[in-house]
């Protein structure tokens, strides 16, 4: 048997020995060039506002506040339960989406649980309208373990008594902070998110850590708030401060638009993307309860530069009326436009459909649908 | 022991009885909402504020008073 050993000691020797060597330079017998001193075209040094790797990221929401609010809200069990309303048929417009992929899941992430809506949803009896079955088992038997994890311990632990706890193999995980996601590369085969990454300070760096977390060719399925949610108290607020107050402050948050979601995930790398919108108008008696309702379900300012101390009681009352004669319905009652972007991404993988390349068509659209004029 | 009404719910009550008010106030801002500067609904927003601190419970009304005679104070 061979014994080769290599002395560390050795190498470094000759290295030593070589920066000492000096070798031979022809430098003495090159032209000499034109310009002997070399002018320094800029002496300004420039001062740079952060020196960290990577990108600065802009922050718009106060993450501590927002912690707060959703414990705030969850410690109401009765209310927080009765404001569910929207976040449970989020879920479920959600989970159905996973009917679409014929696959078992073995460990699938919910980021941003809230309260395990997606968790209650995914055990729903019979969530296909296919006709032909008579029944079709809850989507919870297609996953062998959900993971839901949240920041808020008080809003996910809410419902850990409910019968449906029992239903699948669920983990409650509380995290430090939504934003760094503390797991493993490639731990997850579908990662699912319901209504909360829209308090997401650094969006591209969660999605681009969602899909590191995944396994190639999985899915990331979620639903937020985007574009125009809340517009009608959005509109109503800025015209009542501004007549009351002259001037305006940020009472509902900036959201991301239809159009950014797109670019995002596929800057953070995801495939196959399918992007798309879905109105849910509410209506309530006034805004009042509107406004209660948001804070039920955790969902207050929280924005960075907001005003402490909440609305002033005259904004709120000038707001009642404008709101009313701005976007109210005929029966009296406020509508409030809750608008959601659905997204799904998948993880690039080995064997996985894609894309033809432009132009590969052979057949033109219209010879299948037939004339070409828009009726 | 009656259940404890919230301060927002005691608003939103005295403020639903000012209909009126608050409609015509909502008229006057909605009617050219392009060019809304400061005070500019002021006699229809204290007609509103005036008819709301009658009807809202005492302890909560006392500010707004005061508030609204300082207003009024003004020339």
């Amino acid at each position: 048997m061979l014994n080769v050993t290599i002395s560390l000691p050795s190498i470094y020797e000759v290295l030593y020995s070589t920066s000492i060597m000096k070798p031979a330079t022809f430098r003495p017998f090159l032209p000499q060039p034109a310009i002997k001193q070399r002018t320094c075209i800029s002496r300004v040094s420039r001062g740079y506002a952060v020196q960290a790797p990577g990108n600065p990221t802009l922050q718009v929401f106060n993450r501590n506040t927002k912690y707060l609010q959703k414990e705030r809200a969850a410690s109401n069990v009765i209310r927080s339960r009765q404001a569910d309303y929207l976040k449970d048929e989020v879920a479920m417009r959600l989970s159905e989406r996973l009917l679409d992929i014929n696959r078992h899941f073995n460990h699938v992430l919910d980021l941003g649980a809230n309260s395990c809506n997606i968790a209650r949803a995914l055990t729903l009896p019979d969530p296909d309208i296919d006709p032909s079955k008579t029944t079709s088992p809850p989507l919870s038997a297609r996953i062998s373990h959900l993971t839901a994890a949240d920041s808020s311990r008080t809003l996910l632990y809410r419902d850990v008594d409910l019968p449906y706890n029992q239903e699948l193999n669920l983990t409650r995980q509380v995290l430090d902070d939504e934003e760094r996601l503390p797991y493993e590369a490639e731990t997850f085969d579908a990662v699912l998110s319901s209504l909360s990454m829209h308090w997401i300070n650094d969006l591209p760096s969660l999605l681009a850590q969602i899909n590191h977390v995944l396994k190639p060719d999985s899915p990331f399925i979620a639903a937020m708030f985007g574009g125009d949610t809340l517009y009608e108290l959005r509109t109503s607020l800025q015209l009542a401060d501004q007549e009351r107050r002259g001037g305006v402050t940020t009472h509902v948050s900036p959201l991301a638009d239809v159009r950014d979601m797109g670019g995002l995930l596929q800057k953070a790398g995801f495939k196959m993307l399918t992007v798309d919108v879905d109105d849910i108008i509410v209506d309530f008696p006034d805004t009042f309860s509107l406004m209660r309702d948001l804070q039920a379900m955790g969902e207050s300012n929280a924005v960075l530069g907001r005003e402490p101390g909440g609305i002033q009681k005259d904004v709120l009352l000038a707001n009642e009326g404008i709101y009313r004669e701005l976007h109210g319905n005929e029966d009296g009652t406020l509508p409030a436009t809750f608008r959601m972007i659905y997204m799904i991404g998948w993880k690039e993988g080995p064997n996985q459909a894609k894309p033809l390349p432009r132009g590969s068509g052979q057949v033109n659209i219209k010879d299948i649908l037939g004339g070409g004029e828009v009726k | 022991m009656p259940t404890r009404i919230s301060p927002i719910e005691k608003f939103a009550k005295a403020a639903a009885k000012c209909s009126v008010e608050s409609s015509a106030y909502g008229k006057c801002i909605v009617v050219d909402y392009n060019s809304v500067h400061k005070d500019k609904c002021l006699t229809e927003f204290l007609r509103l504020k005036n008819c709301y601190v009658v009807r809202v419970p005492l302890h909560l009304s006392l500010s707004s008073l005061t508030i609204l005679q300082a207003a009024a104070k003004k020339p």
